[in-house]
C-alpha cells in the first residue's frame, strides 16, 4: 500500500530576478511502513519538496505549486495534501504527518520547557488535559531514550545537547503517532556517533509504529542503510528513482554514478578500480534562473554529447521498478544492460 | 558591609583549601532569585531600584496617611525646610513633603498607565506588522507618520484638543509612545518569525493565532520589558513638561509637574519649592532609566550566554 503518492509536483517562486523553478514534475511514492529517501546536493529542491508537502512554504514568497500528493490517512481515506483546506491541513500536521528538521538547536522554542512543547502537540491533536499531556510527554521522552526523562521534562532547550534536542524533536514529532514522518536532514547537524544513534532510534520507532518515513538527505551512506526506495534529485527534478539495493549496485544516471563515485570506498565495492584520488563531480549546479537548454546535468556530465543540449530527457521507466532521466538509458531494455 | 559579615564566622584558616568550596553552600543569607542577583550585580542598578522603591512607598503611604496635600496655612507660606515642614512650604503654606508624596501618586500613576497602555497597543501593532507581511507597510507608515511629530508637540496638540485631565494626558502620552514600542516589537518579530521553531510549531499543526501568542510573543518579552521601563521614565518627564506648560493635568491636582509650574514665580524667594519637585522628577526618571539599562543588559542575548 502506498502511504503517500506524489504526482507531478512542481513548485516555483517569484523572485526579483525572475521565476525560479525549485521543484519540477517530481513524482514518487512512499509505501506504508517503508522509507523513501530523496537524495541530492544543496539546491536540488529536496527541502522545498518536503516543505511543499507540509504546506509550510513561507506565504510571503509568491509561490506556485501544482501537482498532487495523495496521502492515505489512518482511516484509509485518500487526501490530496496540496489541495486540502488549511484547517484540515492543520489538523493533519503533527498528527498524521509529522516533520523533524535539520537544526535541532533552533527548532525548539527557547522559552518553554521541552515537556510543555511536546504537551502542546498532544493537547492540540489528542485533546488531552494538562496532566495527561504531561504524562504522555514523559512517556515520549522515555520512548526516545532520553536518560532521566522525568527531570528533562522541565528543562529548557538550552540545557540540552544537540543530540538530546534532536531526540526531543523526534519525541515531539512522534507524540501523536503519525503515519508519515518527514525527516529533513535530521542528522546533518549532529556528530557522527550521535547520527548513528538517532538513525537507529528512528528505525526502531518505525518498526514499532509502522510509520512511513520520507527521508531527505545528502548522505548516501545513510540512504544505503536506512532507505527502502531512493529518488535522486538534481536541479529540481528526479533524475533516477529505484529501490535502494539495485540503485547502489548499478546506478544508471551519470549523476548517480558520479555521486556514488564520490564515496571513498564505494567505487571500489561497485567493481571499479579503487580510485587514487577522491572523485568529485566537476562544476557546480547551474543557476535556477538560467537553466541549461537541455539536460540540467549536461554541463557537468562526462558522457554528454551534442543531443544532450537539445531537450530535457524524459524520466523513463527502465523496468524493475526503476526510472532514469538520461538519453543514455533507454526505456525498458536498460534492465538487461545493467546486469 | 564585609566587616560585620566576617565577624560571624571564624577567620578562615591559612591554606584551609578543604573548607573553602563547602563554605558558601550552608550560609546563603537570602534566597534572592538568580535573575535579581544578576540584575543588582551593578551597584548603580541596585541603587536605582532602592530609590524607586522608596518613591513608590512614599506615594502609597501618602494616600494611606489621611494627610491633606491641599491644606493651606498662609501664615507659614514660603517657610524654609525645618523640622515642622521637612521640605518647607509653598506659596500657600502647603507642606511640600506631603505634596511631593501625593504628587508622586499622580505622576507615577500617569506614567505607569502610559507605559502599560503604550506597551499593549504598541505590542499589538508591532506583532501584527512584523508577522503579517501584508499589514506591515500600512501599519508602519502610520506609525512613521506619528513618529515624525516631535513628542511633546504632539502631546500638547492632543491634550489641547481633548482638554486637560489626567485621563487625557495618559491618552495623549499613550498615542505618543505607542509607535516607539510598535517599531521595536515589529523589528524583533521580524527576527523571531524566521526562527525555525516557529516553522516547527506550524509543522505540529499550531494555528497562527496560537503561534503569535504562545511562540512569538514570549520571545519578545525582553525588548518589551526594556521599552516599558524607558517609557515609564519618559512619561514622568513628559507629564511634568505638559503640566509645566499648562496643557497637562489641571493645576489643582498635585503632580510634580504642576508643582513646578505653579511655584515657578516664587523660585527667586524660595528655591526649595521648585527644587524639590524638580529633584523628585529627575531622581525618579533617572532611576527608571538606570533600571531599564540594567534590565536591557541582563536580557541582551549577547550577555545571556553567561546565564
Amino acid at each position: 500500500m502506498k502511504r503517500l503518492e506524489v504526482r507531478h509536483l512542481s513548485t516555483s517562486f517569484d523572485t526579483d530576478e525572475g521565476r525560479v523553478q525549485a521543484v519540477a514534475d517530481v513524482s514518487f511514492a512512499i509505501r506504508a511502513g517503508k522509507t523513501t529517501a530523496i537524495v541530492g546536493e544543496s539546491g536540488s529542491g529536496k527541502s522545498v519538496t518536503s516543505l511543499t508537502l507540509m504546506r509550510l512554504l513561507p506565504r510571503t514568497a509568491a509561490t506556485q505549486v501544482s501537482g498532487e500528493a495523495l496521502f492515505v490517512d489512518r482511516a484509509g481515506a485518500t487526501l490530496d495534501l496540496l489541495s486540502l483546506p488549511e484547517p484540515r491541513m492543520r489538523a493533519l500536521r503533527g498528527n498524521e504527518v509529522a516533520m523533524i528538521f535539520q537544526e535541532p538547536m533552533t527548532s525548539l522554542n527557547p522559552v518553554f520547557s521541552v515537556g510543555e512543547q511536546i504537551a502542546e502537540s498532544l493537547r492540540l491533536h489528542k485533546h488531552l488535559d494538562r496532566a495527561a499531556a504531561r504524562a504522555e510527554a514523559l512517556r515520549m521522552l522515555e520512548l526516545v531514550e532520553i536518560p532521566a526523562a522525568a527531570q528533562r521534562l522541565d528543562e529548557y532547550p538550552h540545557q540540552l545537547s544537540g543530540g538530546m534536542r534532536q531526540r526531543v524533536m523526534i519525541a515531539l514529532a512522534m507524540a501523536c503517532d503519525p503515519t508519515l514522518l518527514i525527516a529533513d536532514e535530521p542528522t546533518t547537524a549532529l556528530d557522527v556517533t550521535i547520527q548513528a544513534q538517532i538513525l537507529a532510534l528512528m528505525r526502531r520507532l518505525q518498526t514499532e509504529t509502522g510509520m512511513s518515513i520520507l527521508f531527505i538527505t545528502h548522505n548516501l551512506g545513510v540512504v544505503a542503510h536506512h532507505a527502502d526506495d531512493v529518488a535522486v534529485m538534481y536541479a529540481g527534478r528526479i533524475v533516477e528513482a529505484a529501490p535502494v539495493r539495485p540503485l547502489f549496485a548499478a546506478p544508471r544516471h551519470p549523476y548517480t554514478q558520479g555521486l556514488l563515485a564520490c564515496l571513498p570506498g564505494k567505487a571500489h565495492a561497485a567493481g571499479q578500480p579503487r580510485p587514487k584520488r577522491l572523485f568529485a563531480i566537476r562544476g557546480q549546479v547551474s543557476s535556477p534562473l538560467a537553466p541549461p537548454p537541455g539536460c540540467a546535468f549536461e554541463p557537468r556530465c562526462d558522457q554528454a554529447e551534442a543531443r544532450c543540449t537539445q531537450a530535457m530527457p524524459p524520466l523513463v521507466e527502465t523496468g524493475d521498478e526503476r526510472q532514469a532521466r538520461c538519453i543514455h538509458v533507454p526505456a525498458a531494455e536498460a534492465a538487461t544492460k545493467a546486469a | 558591609m564585609t566587616a560585620p559579615a566576617s565577624d560571624l564566622r571564624p577567620p578562615p584558616p591559612q591554606g584551609g583549601a578543604a573548607s573553602d568550596p563547602a563554605e558558601p553552600v550552608p550560609r546563603r543569607p537570602l534566597a534572592v532569585p538568580l535573575v535579581l542577583r544578576k540584575l543588582f550585580r551593578r551597584r548603580i542598578v541596585l541603587g536605582a531600584a532602592i530609590v524607586l522603591a522608596l518613591v513608590v512607598t512614599l506615594a502609597v503611604l501618602a494616600g494611606l496617611s489621611g494627610f491633606d496635600p491641599n491644606e493651606t496655612a498662609v501664615s507659614q507660606r514660603l517657610s524654609q525646610p525645618s523640622s515642622a515642614h521637612l521640605l518647607g512650604t509653598d506659596e500657600l503654606g502647603r507642606d511640600l513633603f506631603a505634596r511631593i508624596a501625593f504628587g508622586g501618586r499622580y505622576s507615577l500613576t500617569i506614567a505607569l498607565l502610559t507605559a502599560v497602555g503604550s506597551v499593549l497597543a504598541g505590542t499589538l501593532l508591532g506583532l501584527v506588522a512584523g508577522f503579517f507581511r501584508r499589514l506591515d507597510a500600512p501599519v508602519m507608515r502610520v506609525v512613521d507618520a506619528m513618529m515624525s511629530f516631535p513628542d511633546i508637540l504632539l502631546a500638547i496638540a492632543l491634550v489641547g484638543i481633548l482638554g486637560p485631565s489626567m485621563l487625557n494626558v495618559v491618552l495623549a502620552l499613550v498615542l505618543v509612545y505607542t509607535p516607539r514600542v510598535a517599531r521595536v516589537v515589529r523589528a524583533s518579530t521580524l527576527v523571531v518569525r524566521e526562527l525555525l521553531f516557529v516553522e516547527a510549531a506550524r509543522a505540529v499543526g499550531v494555528s497562527t493565532a496560537r503561534i503569535l501568542w504562545r511562540h512569538v510573543l514570549p520571545n519578545l518579552m525582553s525588548p518589551i520589558l526594556v521599552q516599558a521601563s524607558f517609557i515609564f521614565a519618559y512619561a514622568i518627564l513628559a507629564e511634568a513638561a505638559l503640566s509645566f506648560l499648562g496643557v497637562g493635568v489641571p493645576p489643582e491636582i498635585p503632580t510634580w509637574g504642576t508643582m513646578v509650574a505653579g511655584s515657578q514665580q516664587y523660585a527667586h524667594q524660595a528655591l526649595w519649592i521648585v527644587l524639590f519637585p524638580g529633584l523628585a522628577i529627575i531622581v525618579t526618571a533617572l532611576s527608571l532609566q538606570l533600571l531599564g539599562d540594567g534590565i536591557r543588559d541582563l536580557l541582551d542575548p549577547r550577555l545571556r550566554k553567561s546565564m
